[in-house]
């Protein structure tokens, strides 16, 4: 498959290595170039710095052929316009993106359409599922 | 009529200040505690503390009962966030959202906001027009486009350097509303002295603007 990733933080690196060592096509996007010093070159695929709500950054990850788009950078509304223009404007058919707000990621999930992952509830479960062990 | 504006930069700021003078309700919301208290001290309770991209922030804003939502903060990513809550989740019939990207605004039509300001098409447009350097730059247009927000970049040559706002004889329909001078602000009096690189920002109707440039600048070198 051919993944973009818009992101290279702790998720977004490791998201990376995984994916390329399992034989998909990455692309990563990250505005600091710094930021790719974490994958200390166990990272096969391509890096591209810019941010990814810029349509020429996206358009050289090669938006117009990816199948999938996963974006985990730092603002959840970066992520939301990245998924927004892959969804909608390029119709990657897979598009998953981060959103720590509860409330802003069941609005874009409901209202929007966008498919949506928020650790926040996530960690809240599994915290409260670790108490009751 | 209700306005929440988000994002407390120059161009919030002067929007808020001219929709008051006009008589609008509005509330002016940023993010940035110190921006909001120093806003606070002119603008008073006009100002919020409160994200303004966030449900709770524009909630809190009154955006259920505004007519207008304008998302002018410098980042575009917020500004479509800011634009699709408004309309989508808190149903207010016009949003306006200010882009960085001239390329966004397709983006943004596409994704359901069809109102956006670009200050950099503009500044571009400029250039296309004239390859001139003394020239004003809009950086906002208001009241269907008749009002223009300004500015100006002062040379050593440009015909106001050294005289003060009072020497120069200014259309009545335009006023210059402060200096941007190195890193600081200057309110214009009568007795401000204009200098070299000095940032002028004034408020001008579209037809004294070519006046007001002339009064400024002088003649482009063509």
């Amino acid at each position: 498959m051919k993944i973009i990733i818009v992101g290279c933080g702790r998720v977004g690196s490791k998201m990376a290595i995984e994916l390329s060592d399992e034989g998909n096509d990455v692309r990563l996007i990250d505005r600091n170039p710094l930021a790719f010093d974490k994958l200390l070159n166990n990272f096969g695929g391509r890096i591209i710095v810019g941010t990814g709500i810029d349509e020429d950054v996206l358009i050289n990850a090669g938006i117009e052929e990816a199948d999938a788009l996963i974006s985990v950078a730092k603002g959840d509304n970066t992520n939301i316009m990245a998924g927004q223009i892959a969804k909608f404007l390029y119709k990657v058919p897979k598009v998953v993106v981060r959103i720590v707000d509860p409330k802003s990621k069941k609005f874009y999930e409901e209202e929007i359409g966008l498919t949506c992952y928020c650790p926040t509830e996530v960690s809240c479960s599994s915290y409260i599922g670790l108490l009751e062990v | 009529m209700y306005v929440v504006i988000v994002g407390g930069g120059q161009v919030g700021y002067y929007l808020t200040k001219t929709l008051l003078e006009k008589n609008y309700e509005v509330t002016l919301v940023d993010w940035d505690f110190n921006k909001t208290e120093r806003l606070k001290y002119e603008l008073g309770g006009n100002v919020m503390y409160a994200s303004g991209s966030s449900i709770d922030g524009l909630e809190r804003a009154g955006c259920s009962r505004a007519d207008v939502i304008v998302a002018a903060t410098s980042d575009d990513e917020d500004n479509l966030v800011i634009c699709q809550l408004g309309k989508k989740y808190f149903n207010v019939p016009k949003a306006v959202a200010r882009i960085s990207n001239p390329r966004n605004e397709r983006i943004f039509k596409e994704l359901g906001i069809s109102t956006t300001i670009s200050g950099t098409s503009y500044i571009a447009e400029a250039i296309e027009r004239y390859v001139a350097k003394q020239q004003l730059t809009t950086l906002l247009t208001f009241s269907r486009n008749e009002m223009a927000l300004v500015e100006a970049e002062l040379e050593e040559n440009s015909p106001v350097v050294n005289k003060t706002t009072a020497e120069l004889e200014l259309p009545y329909e335009c006023v210059i509303a402060l200096i941007l001078r190195e890193r600081n602000v200057v309110f214009v009096k009568a007795d401000t002295i204009f200098k070299p690189k000095d940032l002028v920002i004034a408020i001008s109707t579209q037809n004294e603007q070519e006046n007001l440039r002339k009064i400024l600048l002088g003649e482009p070198e063509v």
